[in-house]
């Protein structure tokens, strides 16, 4: 049994947890295609700019940012209920698990969010084209950074019901803290330079701002994509070493 | 004689708590290896330090020539445990729970789910098999946490209160599979607060008390060294006095006595056929209304060496 058929178990498990409830998953996709419909195409009529362009992305990167703290919160249950204890008497090495968790993060707020690009786009005539397409891989990217931030929420909210909350508040700032539901320069008419430093910079606003480009058909900054790349690959990292630090703490203590 | 598990001054601490306390044990291949103690005596923590599913504090021990320390993966490839508290995914079915460990340890298809489908059926719990996990009763739950050992026999099982929650039918079930897996050359250590499962099922019995092992062996050595080789059970008609207790004491081959109730006390002897002569003599004048004599029981011994109680020589 190698290491990645043993991840790829692991990955799957977790994954499991995130379509048997699929009725929440349907109802939560269901939930943020008419927000995307109603929001988007009515005030699209109101504005001089085509907003469904602009909210579509926004609401593709917040359900992607649920997605992967959900799975998150699964691996959370799963060391509150002792689950994480039966994993590390596996055969999968510890950096094995720990990536494990963050593949499944990524790949849930991957698929919930990909379902909900090519339907909204779909609706539209001329959006779902081969470069909004071409950016799935990067949603990937930012996703199991996600997957990673995760991680970091898990090892910092310890046991109890600390996680959502902890959750919340990352989401709240990493999405305020981004273009995904506000242009830059509107942001940047209120905000001070470090803050539009920081914004510009996040993945999310990065990801948010390519999605968008490719559906106006604009050409894509490979600027823009390196960045995203790279700001994802750190959070990966960061996640994957807090995951270690969590198992790590359950093996030194019994629990988290 | 080769050795499954050997430790050396294994300790963990949590704080300033020693869980376990610089234990040096042997564990012999192929054998059933029973360990008895109370709740909090270490039981536990032995089982998870030498699964790796805990890091020592100190010490260290060998599992099947691998250390836990350094050599955790290889560990984890001959051992498996079964926990005390079931660790089961809340929403999977024992067929997918028992498939997923079957496929950790590197059983294919399609001769995971024959194996599966036999296991299942094997530790009843084929009419449950489309239930979820959260739907099992204590037993079955329980029950699947023990048939995981079974659908790919790790070469060292460790098994936590493997009967706890589990009826009488179900125990019975469980060591039998327990003795089965030891038959096909599985090492196995069960750790328990039962003495009737260690009865049935131990080549060797550990008894632990406060994070150390306090006395290793046979079921029979155990009843023949601990306190004697028989126990007789005096009693009285009226409370036994002091000197009562100290005309018992003083006759050859008395090994304790331990009051059971002010009428009743419970003396371990050497020979009983020696001793009981003597006794009779001893205690004329004395009413005493029944003499039993019995082997001591692994109760007995465990009750002595764990639990003394009210002990009067």
């Amino acid at each position: 049994m190698s290491q990645l058929a043993a991840l790829v178990k692991v990955t799957r498990v977790d994954l499991s947890y995130f379509f048997r409830t699929k009725w929440l998953i349907l109802t939560l996709i269901t939930l943020n295609l008419s927000d995307m419909f109603v929001v988007g195409l009515v005030y699209t009529n109101m504005m001089n700019f085509d907003y469904f362009v602009f909210y579509v992305p926004g609401v593709i990167i917040a359900g992607m940012f649920a997605a992967a703290l959900d799975v998150g919160r699964r691996v959370h249950l799963g060391l509150s209920e002792g689950v994480s204890q039966y994993y590390l008497s596996l055969p999968l090495s510890l950096n094995g698990l720990a990536f494990a968790h963050i593949l499944s993060a990524g790949l849930g707020g991957l698929i919930f969010s990909s379902i909900l690009l090519v339907v909204a786009f779909s609706f539209v005539h001329g959006l779902l084209s081969l470069s909004t397409l071409a950016m799935i891989p990067f949603m990937f990217f930012v996703s199991m950074g996600l997957g990673g931030i995760a991680a970091v929420i898990n090892l910092f909210s310890g046991g109890g019901d600390r996680f959502w909350a902890f959750a919340e508040g990352v989401q709240m700032a990493l999405l305020g803290m981004s273009t995904v539901f506000y242009p830059l320069p509107a942001v940047e008419s209120i905000m001070p330079w470090y803050a539009t430093i920081a914004i510009a910079y996040n993945p999310l606003s990065q990801i948010a701002d390519a999605l968008r480009s490719a559906a106006a058909s604009a050409p894509l900054s490979s600027y823009s994509l390196a960045t995203i790349s790279l700001t994802s690959l750190l959070m990966l990292f960061i996640g994957f070493f807090c995951y270690r630090h969590v198992f790590s703490k359950v093996r030194l203590l019994g629990k988290i | 004689m080769s050795f499954a598990v050997e430790t050396y001054d294994l300790t963990k601490r949590y704080g300033n708590f020693r869980a376990l306390d610089r234990l040096n044990i042997k564990i012999e291949t192929s054998r059933i290896r029973v360990l008895l103690g109370p709740n909090g005596s270490g039981k536990t923590t032995f089982l998870h330090l030498i699964s790796t599913v805990l890091r020592p504090s100190e010490g260290t021990a060998s599992v099947l020539g691998y250390d836990i320390v350094r050599q955790q993966l290889q560990v984890r490839r001959l051992v498996a445990i079964a926990f005390q508290d079931p660790r089961g995914f809340w929403r999977h079915k024992p067929k997918h729970i028992l498939s997923f460990h079957a496929s950790m340890y590197g059983v294919r298809e399609p001769e995971r789910s024959k194996i599966v489908e036999r296991t299942l059926k094997e530790f009843e719990l084929w009419d449950s098999k489309d239930k979820k996990f959260m739907d099992l009763s204590g037993g079955q739950a329980k029950r699947l946490e023990v048939a995981k050992l079974f659908v790919s026999p790790p070469r060292l099982a460790l098994l936590d209160e493997p009967t706890a929650m589990v009826d009488l039918d179900g125990k019975r079930l469980v060591w039998d599979k327990i003795k089965e897996l030891s038959e096909r050359g599985s090492t196995i250590i069960v750790a328990t607060n039962e003495v009737r499962e260690a009865e049935y099922l131990a080549d060797k019995i550990t008894i632990f008390s406060s994070g150390k092992d306090v006395v290793t062996d046979t079921l029979s050595n155990l009843k023949d060294s601990v306190r004697g080789g028989d126990v007789v059970d005096l009693e009285f008609a009226e409370p036994a006095t002091s000197f009562v207790v100290e005309i018992i004491r003083t006759i050859p081959g008395t090994v304790g006595i331990i009051e059971v109730d002010p009428r009743h006390l419970r003396v371990s002897v050497t020979r009983s056929e020696d001793w009981l002569p003597i006794a009779v003599k001893h205690l004329q004048g004395v009413r005493i209304q029944s003499i039993h004599i019995t082997e001591p029981s692994l109760d007995d011994i465990f009750m002595t060496i764990v639990k003394p109680r009210k002990s009067v020589a």
